[in-house]
């Protein structure tokens, strides 16, 4: 009875490390699968490259700070693509509609994820068409090919061939311009890096404005080498440019690694990156090691204990093959049924992780891995077998001891404590990341964005309306969405500092209430504000030309060209002009020369603040001056009471509709905000803390598996200690102490490589945490806890057994 | 120093219940040497265990030292038997991953001696068993004989008051067995009062009374003047 619970013990410590093992290793493989699937099912996706901007030019007007690297092209870089490079086979334009609306009968909708482009599309991408006729698309204006999922959002079917949508940008005075649907193409798959909800037919001279922005598709020659082309458009370039400009860095992306290797400011989807498949194919292999070593061990402890019939089988005539015919039985059974646990268990992981893929239609993967592991731990149950000569000779075998075990426990918790290490250092970067952006309750701040220019006019009234609502606390706008950086970098005058063109600093723009909304304080001056200047005053100054912007200003009113220019200094700024004390700076005499060069007056440095991280960790911030610019705020931030969240946001869109009723208002809470930003570093987080729970998990059924036999071989020793004068105590002690120094062998081994794999993952990040030796400490502890948690019964349970039963142990 | 009085030992099981020790009665004198005989089963290792205080007796008292002993919980039970009583045991009992050196160390360890101290007794020791240059060697490497000359060196390095031997003698051949148990009556002759099972009657002779059991009682009683009278 006791050998039969024994031997369940074992094989249910099997099954459970092979199905952990499967799920981890499923869910890994399809996630890494899909990841690396990316675009491939193009059918021309090696010969299509994306033309981006890798560094920023200052050509003409366009000029962008050095970090700045965008997808799309300014149209100026276009025009020369269609006939001074012979090797571009064919250029496809996509173009996203900014700030317009769509309106299917009568209600209306924000125009998302659609672009304009024209037939050359369909000839260069592939996808599903499911109603309407390819070859007849988009050879005329105001055609519109829709997705599925569209189709039935706006309509409720697919049968809409004909059916009419109006849509309408901000400007249009006209009622908008119909469209007519003319084809409806399957949803985009889950690996597409593009996934458009409407195409909107366009020509090609309404693509390349010189004033717009075009995500540029090429298709190259099969004999063209992708790297020699983009030296000839660099090149280009160069030669192309006014001496004083400098032409942009341009390179060209595959289409295939677009997904994984492109973040670019303006990407058409979010993401991934390379490192979060390492992280995940790590953890996964961790855990599929932890098992194999594991299930090594313990066939090898099974096959000690069955020693004895195995001698009596051979003695009774069976050979090696009978032998592993037995096993491999024993074996298929265990691994049969952890393969169907551990199916259940990867869509348990895929759900607990939220990962945006579904694990299905992998029957191809799954057939795979599933042979994979019925042959690795098949192979691996026939290996302690085939590692040690069963004989016939009763006499001349002894069971094996527990020392070879040593070394596989001490590598399944050197794998542990790395994964350990790593989890902490992830969940810490993550949490300083949750503290790093300013707004502290981020669940109570929500952001309004992409609306009309007559949203910027009337801000002071759609903020006196909504603070009607008392759920609705304060409203302030700034510049930039959150996660961004502001664009423009001019140059400037200071007090003190000589002029230079090359002197040149980022410009922000916020309201008075901005500081107060998100609870910053000043490092020096004051952030109590003055109202700056009005919107009817900027409207006049912003002019490009200035004898036309003085004339503007002259004519108005006296009263609103009566105000105090105010900047404000973020701290690197205050630094980069000189000042060591912050307080230096106050009161200092600036001004800004925008290309407009009236829109900034003269004013005075009002305070310095710390850095304000608005953007995001993976770059240094920038040294920026801020202004209090209304027509620059394209960005309304508005802090709503938390406990009554949706009537606050009942409220706010209430006001919004009743004063801009043709454009939905876009918002997102804060927190939404930046979670998008780190998306890859929450996912690798998830991922890892859950292989990371699974491999201790692991580890502790393999050491109580491989503590519960060695300290059965030690039954006989605990009986001559005794009698040599041991106490229980001692004993324990003794036992558990074994097992802390291999585990404490382990910390020093796995100490290295955590600290390797994790400074190499902070490395993206230009705002760290500090690789604190309590990080590590605090590894080592919880991993020798856990075996002294894991083993204390075992040893408490020997070192208390009965002296004369433990002598007579043999 | 050791008197038993209506001594029983009962193992139970869930169907059975064996009666080991039915009613001993026995005292032993400080600096003896006692043997003690019978057949296999009759319950003579059940009785060195409970003078051993390794195992506690069902009914009866055990009065070691003139502290009654029988009823002691096992914690008790290991202070009092720690430094006083050791044992050598017929499969010498070494712990096969110490050395010589550490296997003699052992009882010293749990009395907390301090190191040199330690370290002079073992050598002492190892020099007396006349295996000093072996000490670095581990039990398997050693012949039976040595063995039980470690064995014993580990069970007098504290200068226990009993020495409780199980057949020591059991696992080796003639020679070596005479060799130890000289070494058993020198040990005695300085004052180690010794109790020994064996069923050897040559190894008897080296007692200077025998008890004999049978069936979990004691028979007879001899001293080693009767004993040498007794013909075989």
């Amino acid at each position: 009875m006791n050998i039969l619970t024994k031997k369940n013990k074992w094989a249910a410590i099997n099954i459970i490390g092979i199905a952990i093992a499967f799920a981890g290793v499923f869910f890994a493989s399809s996630y890494i699968k899909h990841e690396l699937s990316f675009d491939k099912f193009h059918a021309k996706a090696d010969q299509i490259y994306r033309l981006n901007i890798d560094k920023p030019g200052k050509v003409g007007f366009m000029q962008s700070p050095d970090n700045v690297s965008t997808a799309s092209l300014n149209a100026h870089y276009i025009k020369d693509l269609y006939d001074k490079f012979p090797g571009i086979e064919q250029i496809v334009l996509m173009v996203k509609p900014f700030n317009y609306t769509v309106k299917v009968e009568e209600e209306i909708f924000r125009l998302d994820n659609s672009y304009y482009t024209d037939h050359s599309f369909f000839t260069l991408f592939d996808f599903k068409l499911i109603k309407g006729n390819k070859e007849g698309l988009f050879h005329n204006p105001n055609e519109i090919a829709i997705s599925k999922k569209s189709a039935l959002k706006y309509f409720g079917s697919i049968d809409v061939i004909g059916k009419e949508l109006t849509l309408k940008g901000e400007f249009d005075r006209n009622g908008g311009t119909i469209y007519t649907v003319k084809g409806v193409f399957d949803d985009y798959p889950s690996n597409s890096h593009m996934q458009p909800d409407m195409l909107l037919s366009s020509n090609l001279e309404t693509l390349r404005n010189p004033y717009g922005h075009a995500f540029t598709y090429l298709l190259l020659h099969p004999d063209v080498k992708p790297d020699q082309l983009e030296l000839s458009l660099n090149k280009h370039w160069k030669e192309n440019v006014a001496e004083e400009e400098v032409s942009p860095t341009f390179k060209l992306m595959n289409l295939r690694d677009i997904h994984l290797k492109s973040h670019k400011k303006d990407e058409l989807g979010s993401n991934g990156t390379i490192k979060t498949i390492w992280v995940i194919m790590s953890g996964a292999l961790i855990i599929l090691l932890i098992t194999m070593i594991n299930y090594f061990n313990l066939t090898t402890v099974q096959l000690n204990s069955d020693l004895n019939n195995l001698k009596i089988k051979v003695i009774n005539g069976a050979n090696l093959l009978d032998l592993s015919l037995s096993q491999i039985k024993k074996s298929s059974i265990q691994i049969s049924l952890a393969i169907i646990i551990g199916s259940i268990l990867s869509f348990i992981f895929n759900r607990f992780i939220e990962f945006k893929f579904i694990i299905k239609n992998e029957g191809v993967l799954f057939t795979l891995l599933v042979m994979c592991f019925i042959v690795v731990f098949g192979a691996i149950s026939l290996l302690p077998l085939y590692t040690r000569k069963i004989s016939s000779n009763l006499s001349n075998q002894k069971e094996e001891g527990s020392k070879k075990f040593i070394i596989s426990l001490v590598c399944q918790f050197t794998l542990s404590i790395v994964a350990l290490v790593l989890t902490i250092v992830l969940n810490q970067q993550i949490s300083k990341i949750k503290n790093f952006h300013p707004g502290k309750d981020k669940e109570s701040i929500i952001t309004i964005t992409e609306f009309p220019y007559a949203a910027i006019s009337t801000f002071d009234l759609f903020k006196e309306k909504a603070l009607k609502h008392p759920e609705i606390l304060m409203i302030s706008s700034t510049m930039m969405p959150p996660g961004t950086t502001p664009d423009f970098v001019y140059p400037f005058e200071m007090e003190g500092i000589d002029r230079s063109e090359n002197n040149t600093i980022s410009i922000n723009s916020v309201d008075q209430e901005f500081f107060k909304l998100f609870d910053i304080q000043a490092l020096a001056g004051d952030l109590n504000l003055k109202s700056g200047s009005s919107f009817i005053w900027e409207s006049a100054a912003i002019s490009p030309n200035k004898e036309a912007a003085i004339k503007n200003i002259n004519n108005l009113d006296p009263s609103y060209r009566n105000f105090k220019e105010q900047y404000i200094l973020n701290e690197s700024a205050s630094k980069k002009l000189g000042f060591t004390n912050p307080q230096d700076a106050i009161g200092k005499q600036f001004k800004y020369n925008f290309i407009s060069q009236t829109y900034f007056k003269q004013g005075e440095i009002v305070a310095v603040i710390k850095d304000l991280h608005y953007a995001d960790m993976f770059s240094e911030e920038k040294a920026e001056v801020i202004g209090l610019k209304r027509i620059f705020n394209s960005t309304f931030l508005v802090k709503i009471d938390k406990n009554n969240t949706s009537k606050a946001l009942k409220n706010l869109q209430e006001t919004w509709s009743q004063m801009y009723p043709d454009h939905p208002m876009k918002y997102e809470f804060l927190s939404d905000s930046y979670f998008k930003i780190y998306r890859n570093q929450y996912n690798e987080m998830k991922a890892l803390t859950l292989f990371s729970i699974l491999s201790i998990l692991l580890s502790i059924l393999g050491m109580y598996a491989l503590s519960s036999y060695s300290i059965q071989h030690k039954t006989k020793e605990i009986g001559i200690r005794k009698a040599n004068g041991a106490s229980s105590l001692e004993i324990m002690l003794q036992l558990i102490t074994e097992y802390v120094v291999w585990v404490a062998m382990a910390f020093v081994i796995a100490s290295p490589i955590a600290f390797y794999a994790a400074d190499d993952w902070l490395k993206s990040f230009a705002y760290r945490i500090d690789l604190s030796w309590w990080i590590f400490a605090f590894a080592g502890i919880i991993a020798i806890l856990i075996a002294i948690i894991t083993v204390s019964w075992q040893t408490y349970n020997a070192a208390r057994k009965d002296p004369v039963y433990a002598l007579k142990y043999e | 120093m050791i008197k038993v009085e209506n001594l029983s030992k009962v193992f139970r099981t869930e169907e059975v219940e064996t009666t080991a020790l039915n009613n001993v009665n026995l005292e032993i004198k400080e600096g003896e040497f006692v043997a003690i005989m019978g057949p296999s089963g009759c319950g003579k290792s059940t009785l060195l265990n409970i003078l051993g205080m390794l195992d506690s007796p069902t009914h009866g008292k055990y009065h070691f030292c003139d502290n009654e002993v029988s009823s002691l919980k096992e914690k008790l039970r290991n202070t009092f038997r720690k430094g006083n009583i050791n044992f050598v045991f017929q499969s010498f009992n070494l712990i096969d991953e110490l050395s010589v050196y550490k296997n003699v160390e052992l009882p010293l360890k749990y009395l907390r001696y301090d190191l040199g101290k330690k370290k002079k007794r073992v050598l002492e020791m190892l020099d007396r068993m006349k295996i000093g240059h072996r000490r670095n060697h581990y039990p398997q490497q050693l012949s039976g004989g040595q063995q039980q000359r470690v064995a014993i060196a580990r069970a007098i390095a504290p200068n226990p008051k009993l020495l409780l031997a199980d057949e020591p003698t059991g696992n080796l051949d003639s020679k070596t067995g005479l060799e130890v148990m000289n070494l058993l009556s020198e040990l005695n002759a300085e004052g180690t009062t010794i109790v020994m099972v064996t069923h050897s009657e040559r190894d008897a002779e080296f007692a200077h009374r025998v008890i004999r059991l049978f069936d979990g009682e004691v028979t007879m009683e001899s001293t080693k003047k009767e004993l040498t009278q007794i013909e075989y």
